[in-house]
C-alpha cells in the first residue's frame, strides 16, 4: 500500500498494516526529520524490520540527500532475513512503477563468503582470514607477478583486474546473491562487497562491524556523516560495546606471544643480513609521522588498532619504538612484565593508571610508546611481510592491552585473579582488562552520525539505554500490542503442584523439591502443548546440573515419552544440528522439547514462531553471575557515574534476556503461543515492571501467581481456544488496518491536532517554547496509540 | 567368499538374469554366485528379505522370487538342476522361517522374558538373564522396523495393498475387519448378501473407498516410540531379579547406544547367542555405569568394555567435523559465530559450559540425548539428505520466515459465477415478498414517518424506575411460544412410536431397499442386463415381502404406528415404484433374449 506520513510517500509492501507498524513509522520519521537519535521498542514479531526498511527507503529516495542506510543486526540469519525483506521491498517499489537505482548489500566474514576451493573448506573464521591473507597480501601478489612460484587467489586477482562498479549492477544482493555473483564472475565476493560499501545505498551487517574498533576501523571508516544508522535487536548492545574493548590474558597467551616475539626478531635479523631496504624505509616513514603511514595503509590489512583517538594519529611515533628491533625488545619487556604480574596469589584490582605507574617503576616503560603498540605491531608485520597471521593472535592481544591501558583511564579496570573460577583448585591465573563503560565504544558513532536508531522487541525500561550509552534520544517510544484475540498468554508459575515455591535463586536452585517442580512443569507442558516447546535456563552451568538431576530423578524419562528432547551445547555446529532436527520434529508433528540457555546462542536470533514453539518456558530469572568481580566493578561504575542502582541494573539485565527468550514465540498476529515465567520472583511488581510494555499489558491478575496444575489448566483452555480459526474480518480496523483505516486515522489525528492547537499556545506560556514543543510532540505521538487501544 | 562365521546351510543350482550359477542360503544372507565367479553378485541379508514368491508346483519353470525391503528390488532365480523342485523347497522353507521370525519379533506380543537366576548376594542382582523361547504372539501386526535401524521405512508402506502375498486374502481380511467394526454395515451386509439380493463382490464394489481407507490405516506405520529406555529389573520372589527383553527394548538399547548395536551386529548370532549377549550386557560395566554406587565390581568383559570406551569417546566432545551444508541456514549458528573476530573475553564461569566436574558428567548425557532424538526422528521420517545443486540455497526458507501472511489480502477463492439467463425474472422472484409490505393506498408515506418520529421522540424511558410488565403479557408470550413450537416440531415419527426392534428392522429394510435401488440404477446400461433383471426381482421381493411384513407388524400395534411406518418407508417405496415403472417401459425383447 502507499500512504503518506506528513508529506512523505511511504511504500509498504503489504495490503494491510498493523497499527504498531504505522505508529512505529511515524516515530521513525520524526527521528529522522529531527536528525536525532531514537530508542524504539516494538513488540516482537510484528514486522519491525519491514516497517523500518520501508520507511527509511521511502525517506531516502524521496529527499535529495539520499541518506545512506546502515542497518546493523545481530546474527547472520537475521542479516539474511533483513536482506530478503529489503529485496522484497525493492521489488514491490518497482512493481509500483518507481524507477530508481538502489544498491543494497550485506557483508559478512570471509568464512561465510569465500569461494576459493580449498580456503572455503575451513570452518574457522580466523583460519580463513589468515589463509586469505597469505594469498592476497600485496607482497605475495607482487612476488607472484614478478614470476615467483607463489600461490595467489584467482578470485581476488579477477577483482583486481576490473572495476567493481562495472561488474556489479545496481540491485539488492543478499549474502547468497553476492556469492552467486562472485561465482558467475569468478570474482571474490568478500572484497567485492567490501569495496561496494562506499557506493551502496543500503548496507546490512553485524553490529560488530560498527562497534568493534578492531573491525570498524577497516570497514566502516568511510561512511558519510549523513548516514542513518540502525541497530536492530539492540537490547544487548551495551554488552557488545563492552566486550569489544575488554580482553583476558592468561599464561598460554603470554607463552605464545613470547614465541611470536622471538619469531619477529629472527625475521628482522634475516632481513638485515639480506641487506633489505625495507626496515630502513619503514623507519624513515615513521620519523615523518604515523599519519602518512596510515594513508598508505592498504585495505588488505586485517590487523588493526583497537582504539586510537584521532588526535594521536597526527603525532609521530615515539622514537624508542621506531626501529624494528627496538620495538621488538620493547614488546618483550612488556610481555615479561605481564608474566611476572600473573604470578599472583591474591586477587588484585587496579585502575589502568596505577597499572601504568607500577609498570614504569619496574620496567621504565612510558605511557606514550605503549599507546602506539598495536598500531606499530601491525605496521611491523606488514614491513616484515609476515604470513600466517593467526599465529600472531596472542601477541596482538598483548599489544592491544598495551594500547588500551595506555589510552583510557576512566571506565576501565584491571583484575588479576589467581584462579579462573571460584571452585577451581589448580591455579590458572588470569588478567582481565575490563571495560566498564559501554558508552566508550559507541560514542564515536553517536558523535559521527546524525541519526542513530536503537530498536528491539525488548528495550524496557527505555530510559536505561540513553543512560548507559550516554546519549540524548530525540524520540523514545514503546508500543503496546493491539490484538483482536489474546494470541499469547504470559503466565507466572510461582510454585509447584505441591505448593513448594520455585525459584532459581542461588540458595534454593539445587534443592531437589525445586528441581522436581521445574521438571514437573516440563513434563506437564510436554503433555498438553502440541508441537514444539522451548525451555530456557539462566546459565549453562545450571542447565547442565539440572539435566543431570532430572535424569537421575527420572523426570526426563517421563518427558521423553511425549516429546523428543534436544539440548543446546557450547559447540555451535552441534547445536545447529540439534536445532535443525528440532524443527524437523516439529514439522513432522512428533513434537519436541528444546532445552537452551537464556544468554546462549539459541536465545539470540532463532525464531520459535508457529509450530516451532507453542510454549516457551523460562526456568528462573537469568541473572548474571553476581559474584563476578568484573560485574561488581561495572555495577559500581554504573552507580557512581549514571546513578543506576545495582539491583535495578541486574534486574533490568535479567529481564531483558528473559523477555527476549519469551518474545521469540510470536510472529504475526495469527500465531499464538504460551509464555511461561517459572519463578516465584516474577510475581513481584518490581520484576514485572521491567518487562516490555507489550508483554506486561497481557499479564493479568489471574495468571500471575499460579501453581503448576493451575497453569496447566489455563494453558489447556488457551490452546484449545487458539486452535480455532481466526477471522481476518474481526481483526480489520482493530489490530489490522487497511489503507482506509490508515487514512481515517490520519484525518482524525489531524483534526485533533487542530483542536489542540489552542492548547499549544497555552503550554507555551506556561513552560516556554521548547518544552511546549516536546510536550506537544509527545501528545501527538501518544495519541496515535491511545486511539488504537 | 564368505564372511567370518558364515556357514552355508542350503544351496541350489539356479539361473539369475540368464546367467547360470549357484544360489546359497547361509546363516546371514542369501547369495548367488555366477558360475566361475569368486564372490556373490547378489547378496540379500536376512533382514532385507521382505517377501518370497514361488512358482506354482505345476509350472514348467521352478522359480523363486525374493523381494527386498528396498522398494522395487527383487531377484528371480530359476532352479535348473534335476531336482530343482526339492532344492527350491528347502530354501523356501528356510526363508519363510526368517520372515516368520521377524514378524514375531516385531509384533509387540512377542515378549521374551529373561529369567534371572537368583543373584549370589544382594550385591550383584540381575547378573544373569537367559532368553527363553519366544512365546506365541498374538496376531502379527505390521512389522515395525526389521531389526534395529534396518532399512528405511519406505519398504513397509507398500506392503499389503500391492504386496503380492495373496492380494485376495488381504482384501478378504480387510472386509471382515470392516464388518466387525461397523455394525450398520454388517447389518446391511447380512440383509443384502446373506439375503441373496446382491453378491458379495457387488456389495463391496460400491464401497471401494472404505476398503482403501481401511487398508491405508492398517498399513500406516506407527513411529517408533521416543521413550527413553529405563531398564528396571523386576524383582520376583526369593530375591531373583529379572530383566525382560522385548524386541522394543532391544531396539531402544541399540538406538541409544550405537556402540552396543555395533557389538550386537558383530557378535550375534554367530559368536554369541542373543541370550548370552544380553546376559553379558547386564553384567557389564557398560550397563552399570549409569547406576550410582557401582564401582569396579563388574567383571572385565572385552566386548562391552570396548563398547563403553567407544561410547565415552563419542560423547566426550563435540564431533570435530560436522557438515552443516544441508541444514536450514536460518538455524546455522556457526555463521554468526564466525562472522566477526571472536571477542578477547572468556565468558564467566556460569556461561562457560563443560568446565566443571558436574558438567563433565552432564555433557555426554546431553550429547546422547541429541543423538538419540535424531536417530528416533530419522527412523520415522528418514534422514535428511543433503540436497544437491543450487537449490540447496533454499531461499524459500528465508521467504517463509519473513513474509507475514495476515498482512496480505487473502486472494478470494475463485468462485463460479452463477449464470442466470433472465436476470430480471430472477430478481423479481426474489423481491416477491416486498409486495406484502406495500403501503396501502391513500396513506402518505411521509405521514407514517412523521407519526413514527413523534412516537419516538415523545417516548420517555424512565430508567431509574423498575419496569413493570403486566402478568398477562407473559401468558400471551407463553402461549405463542408453545403454539409456535408445536407448529415447528414435526409429528412424532417412527423412532418414538415404534418399538425398538421394529424400528431397527424398518431402518435396515430401508437401507437395503436403497442399496438395491442404487444397484438397479447402476445396471441400466445394456451390458449389465442380467444384473438388471436380478435387481428388478429383488426390488419386487422387498416391496412384496419385507415391506409388507413390516406393515403388518406395525398395523397390529395401532394406526399411529402404521402411519409412522408408512411415512418412513414412503420415499423408498416411491423409489421402487419409479424403478419398476422404468423397468416396464424398457424394451423387453433384449431381456428375454438374454434370459
Amino acid at each position: 500500500m502507499l500512504f503518506h506520513i506528513d508529506d512523505l510517500p511511504v511504500y509498504f509492501p503489504y495490503d494491510r498494516i498493523y497499527p504498531e507498524q504505522y505508529a512505529y513509522m511515524c516515530s521513525l520519521k520524526q527521528t529522522l526529520d529531527a536528525q536525532g537519535h531514537g530508542v524504539l521498542e516494538m513488540p516482537s514479531g510484528t514486522g519491525k524490520t519491514v516497517s523500518l526498511l520501508s520507511l527509511i527507503i521511502s525517506y531516502q529516495q524521496h529527499y535529495p540527500e539520499k541518506r545512506k542506510l546502515i542497518y546493523c543486526s545481530r546474527t547472520v540469519p537475521e542479516i539474511e532475513k533483513a536482506l530478503a525483506e529489503l529485496k522484497r521491498l525493492i521489488e514491490y517499489r518497482k512493481s509500483c512503477g518507481l524507477n530508481e537505482t538502489i544498491l543494497g548489500l550485506g557483508l559478512t566474514s570471509r568464512r561465510n563468503l569465500c569461494l576459493h576451493p580449498s580456503v572455503s573448506k575451513e570452518k574457522k573464521g580466523k583460519i580463513v582470514d589468515a589463509r586469505c591473507h597469505n594469498l592476497t597480501a600485496p607482497w605475495v601478489r607482487e612476488a607472484a607477478q614478478a614470476g615467483q612460484d607463489i600461490e595467489t587467489c584467482s578470485f581476488y586477482e579477477e577483482l583486481e583486474r576490473g572495476d567493481v562498479r562495472e561488474i556489479v549492477p545496481d540491485a539488492i544482493y543478499t549474502l547468497d546473491d553476492i556469492k552467486e555473483l562472485g561465482k558467475a564472475k569468478k570474482t571474490c565476493p568478500y572484497y567485492m562487497a567490501r569495496r561496494l560499501i562506499s557506493h551502496a545505498n543500503v548496507i546490512i551487517y553485524s553490529y560488530h562491524y560498527m562497534l568493534d574498533p578492531k573491525i570498524a576501523d577497516l570497514i566502516s571508516k568511510e561512511l558519510s556523516k549523513e548516514s542513518i544508522v540502525v541497530f536492530d535487536e539492540a537490547h544487548n548492545i551495551d554488552n557488545v560495546c563492552i566486550d569489544s574493548l575488554s580482553l583476558d590474558i592468561m599464561r598460554p597467551t603470554l607463552e605464545a606471544s613470547s614465541k611470536s616475539i622471538a619469531q619477529l626478531s629472527e625475521r628482522i635479523e634475516q632481513l638485515k643480513q639480506q641487506g633489505s631496504e625495507k626496515l630502513k624505509n619503514e623507519y624513515e616513514k615513521l620519523v615523518q609521522g604515523l599519519q602518512d603511514t596510515l594513508a598508505a595503509r592498504d585495505e588488505e590489512s586485517i590487523m588493526a588498532n583497537p582504539a586510537l583517538p584521532d588526535d594521536l594519529l597526527h603525532e609521530a611515533v615515539p622514537g624508542n619504538i621506531r626501529k624494528a628491533e627496538h620495538f621488538v625488545a620493547f614488546l618483550k619487556r612488556f610481555n615479561e612484565y605481564l608474566k611476572t604480574r600473573l604470578r599472583v596469589l591474591n586477587v588484585t584490582a587496579e585502575t589502568p593508571s596505577s597499572f601504568l605507574r607500577h609498570l614504569k617503576e619496574i620496567t621504565f616503560i612510558e605511557r606514550k610508546p605503549l599507546q602506539f603498540c598495536a598500531e606499530r605491531l601491525s605496521l611491523l608485520t606488514r614491513t616484515l611481510e609476515l604470513n600466517n597471521l593467526d599465529d600472531l593472535a596472542s601477541l596482538q592481544k598483548v599489544a592491544a592491552l598495551a594500547t588500551l591501558a595506555a589510552t583510557y583511564d576512566k571506565g576501565f579496570m584491571l583484575v588479576l585473579e589467581p584462579y579462573e573460577s571460584e571452585n577451581a583448585t589448580v591455579p590458572n591465573p588470569i588478567l582481565r582488562f575490563a571495560c566498564l563503560d559501554a558508552s566508550i565504544a559507541i560514542k564515536p558513532i553517536f558523535e559521527r552520525f546524525s541519526s542513530v536508531i536503537i530498536t528491539s522487541g525488548t528495550l524496557s525500561p527505555l530510559d536505561m539505554y540513553p543512560k548507559i550509552l550516554d546519549f540524548k534520544a530525540t524520540v523514545q517510544e514503546s508500543y503496546p500490542m493491539t490484538l483482536t484475540r489474546n494470541c499469547f498468554l504470559p503466565m507466572v508459575i510461582t510454585r509447584g503442584s505441591d505448593q513448594v515455591a520455585i525459584s532459581s535463586k542461588f540458595e534454593v536452585r539445587n534443592d531437589p523439591a525445586v528441581v522436581r517442580n521445574f521438571g514437573n512443569i516440563l513434563i506437564e507442558f510436554g503433555k498438553v502443548v502440541p508441537d514444539g516447546i522451548v525451555a530456557f535456563f539462566p546459565s549453562y552451568l545450571y542447565m547442565e546440573s539440572i539435566i543431570a538431576m532430572w535424569h537421575e530423578m527420572g523426570i526426563l524419562t517421563e518427558a521423553w515419552k511425549t516429546k523428543l528432547i534436544f539440548v543446546e551445547t557450547p559447540d555451535s555446529a552441534e547445536t545447529s544440528i540439534a536445532l535443525d532436527n528440532y524443527r524437523r520434529a516439529c514439522e513432522n508433528g512428533r513434537g519436541a522439547i528444546l532445552l537452551a540457555v537464556a544468554r546462549g546462542k539459541v536465545s539470540e536470533g532463532i525464531d520459535f514462531d508457529h509450530h516451532y514453539g507453542r510454549a516457551v518456558v523460562m526456568f528462573g530469572i537469568p541473572y548474571q553471575y553476581t559474584e563476578s568481580r568484573i560485574l561488581k566493578a561495572r555495577l559500581e561504575f554504573l552507580r557512581d557515574e549514571h546513578r543506576v542502582r545495582e539491583n535495578d541494573f541486574l534486574t533490568f539485565d535479567a529481564l531483558r534476556h528473559a523477555a527476549q527468550c519469551l518474545g521469540r514465540v510470536l510472529r504475526g498476529k495469527t500465531d499464538y503461543g504460551l509464555m511461561v515465567f517459572a519463578d516465584r520472583r516474577y510475581a513481584r511488581q518490581d520484576k514485572r515492571s521491567k518487562l516490555p510494555k507489550w508483554i506486561n499489558q497481557y499479564i493479568t491478575d489471574t495468571s500471575v501467581n499460579l501453581s503448576t496444575d493451575m497453569g496447566i489448566a489455563i494453558a489447556k483452555k488457551f490452546l484449545r481456544s487458539m486452535a480455532q480459526p481466526l477471522e481476518t474480518q474481526a481483526q480489520l480496523g482493530v489490530s489490522l488496518w487497511t489503507l482506509d483505516d490508515v487514512l481515517a486515522r490520519q484525518k482524525a489525528q489531524k483534526e485533533k491536532l487542530e483542536r489542540v492547537g489552542g492548547v499549544h499556545q497555552q503550554l507555551q506560556q506556561q513552560y516556554g517554547a521548547t518544552e511546549a514543543q516536546r510536550l506537544m510532540q509527545d501528545r501527538a505521538s501518544g495519541k496515535v496509540y491511545m486511539d488504537v487501544d | 567368499m564368505w564372511e567370518a562365521g558364515e556357514t552355508v546351510t542350503a544351496q541350489g543350482v539356479a539361473v539369475y538374469r540368464k546367467r547360470p550359477g549357484i544360489l546359497y542360503f547361509t546363516n546371514r544372507r542369501m547369495a548367488w554366485v555366477p558360475d566361475g565367479g569368486l564372490a556373490p553378485t547378489v547378496s540379500v541379508k536376512h533382514d532385507e528379505i521382505r517377501v518370497q514368491l514361488v512358482s506354482a508346483g505345476t509350472a514348467t519353470k521352478v522359480t523363486l522370487r525374493i523381494a527386498e525391503f528396498k522398494p522395487e528390488v527383487a531377484h528371480t532365480f530359476q532352479f535348473t538342476s534335476s531336482n530343482a523342485m526339492q532344492e527350491r523347497e528347502v530354501i523356501k522353507g528356510l526363508v519363510s522361517v526368517i520372515i516368520h521370525d521377524r514378524l514375531l519379533r516385531a509384533s509387540g506380543g512377542g515378549a521374551s522374558s529373561a529369567n534371572g537366576t537368583p543373584g549370589p548376594s544382594g550385591g550383584s542382582p540381575g547378573a544373569s538373564s537367559v532368553m527363553s523361547d519366544v512365546s506365541t504372539p498374538g496376531t502379527p501386526k505390521t512389522p515395525l522396523q526389521a531389526r534395529m535401524g534396518g532399512p528405511g521405512p519406505a519398504g513397509f508402506a507398500r506392503r499389503g495393498l500391492n504386496g503380492a502375498a495373496g492380494g485376495v486374502d488381504v482384501e478378504m481380511q480387510t472386509r471382515r475387519a470392516l464388518l466387525a467394526q461397523n455394525r450398520e454395515l454388517s447389518l446391511l451386509h447380512t440383509e443384502l448378501v446373506v439375503g441373496k439380493h446382491i453378491s458379495e463382490n457387488e456389495f463391496w464394489e460400491t464401497r471401494k473407498s472404505l476398503l482403501r481407507n481401511k487398508a491405508a490405516i492398517d498399513q500406516q506405520q506407527k513411529g517408533q516410540s521416543s521413550a527413553w529406555l529405563d531398564l528396571k529389573p523386576q524383582t520376583g520372589e526369593s530375591n531373583d531379579v529379572k530383566y525382560v527383553m522385548t524386541p522394543q527394548v532391544i531396539h531402544s538399547v541399540c538406538q541409544q547406544y550405537p556402540s552396543i548395536k555395533r557389538a550386537y551386529d558383530q557378535f550375534v548370532p554367530d559368536k554369541l547367542s542373543e541370550g548370552e549377549f544380553w546376559k553379558r550386557y547386564f553384567q557389564s560395566r557398560f550397563f552399570h555405569r549409569s547406576r550410582s554406587g557401582r564401582g569396579a565390581n563388574e567383571p572385565d568383559d572385552e566386548i562391552f568394555d570396548k563398547a563403553l570406551e567407544e561410547d565415552e569417546e563419542e560423547t566426550k566432545s563435540a564431533p570435530k567435523r560436522i557438515k552443516l551444508d544441508h541444514i536450514n541456514r536460518l538455524v546455522d549458528l556457526s555463521t554468526t559465530e564466525e562472522d566477526h573476530l571472536e571477542s578477547y573475553l572468556t565468558p564467566d564461569g556460569t556461561m562457560n559450559a563443560g568446565k566443571t566436574k558436574e558438567s563433565k558428567e552432564a555433557m555426554p548425557l546431553i550429547r546422547r540425548f541429541n543423538r538419540y532424538a535424531q536417530r528416533v526422528l530419522n527412523s520415522t521420517i528418514g534422514p535428511k539428505r543433503p540436497s544437491t545443486g543450487p537449490e540447496s540455497l533454499d531461499m524459500d526458507g528465508v521467504e517463509r520466515a519473513i513474509v507475514m501472511e495476515d498482512l496480505q489480502e487473502q486472494k478470494e477463492s475463485s468462485k463460479i459465477v452463477l449464470n442466470i439467463q433472465d436476470t430480471r425474472r430472477y430478481f423479481e422472484s426474489q423481491g416477491g415478498d416486498m409486495k406484502s409490505s406495500k403501503i396501502p393506498d391513500g396513506v402518505n408515506p411521509a405521514d407514517i414517518l412523521k407519526d413514527f418520529y413523534r412516537d419516538y421522540t415523545s417516548h420517555e424511558v424512565v430508567l431509574n424506575k423498575p419496569f413493570t410488565i403486566p402478568e398477562n403479557t407473559f401468558d400471551t408470550l407463553m402461549r405463542n411460544v408453545k403454539s409456535n413450537r408445536a407448529k415447528l416440531l414435526p409429528p412424532k415419527d417412527g423412532s418414538q412410536l415404534l418399538p425398538a426392534h421394529l424400528y431397527q428392522e424398518a431402518l435396515s429394510c430401508h437401507a437395503a431397499g436403497n442399496e438395491i435401488l442404487r444397484h438397479f440404477w447402476a445396471s441400466t446400461s445394456m451390458d449389465k442386463v442380467a444384473k438388471h433383471v436380478r435387481m428388478i426381482e429383488s426390488l419386487k421381493k422387498i416391496r412384496d415381502e419385507n415391506v409388507k411384513s413390516l406393515m403388518i407388524q406395525a398395523s397390529s400395534l395401532g394406526t399411529d404406528c402404521l402411519d409412522a411406518m408408512k411415512m418412513m418407508l414412503k420415499p423408498m417405496l416411491n423409489g421402487i415404484q419409479k424403478a419398476l415403472k422404468h423397468a416396464d417401459s424398457r424394451p423387453k425383447p433384449l431381456v428375454r433374449k438374454l434370459v
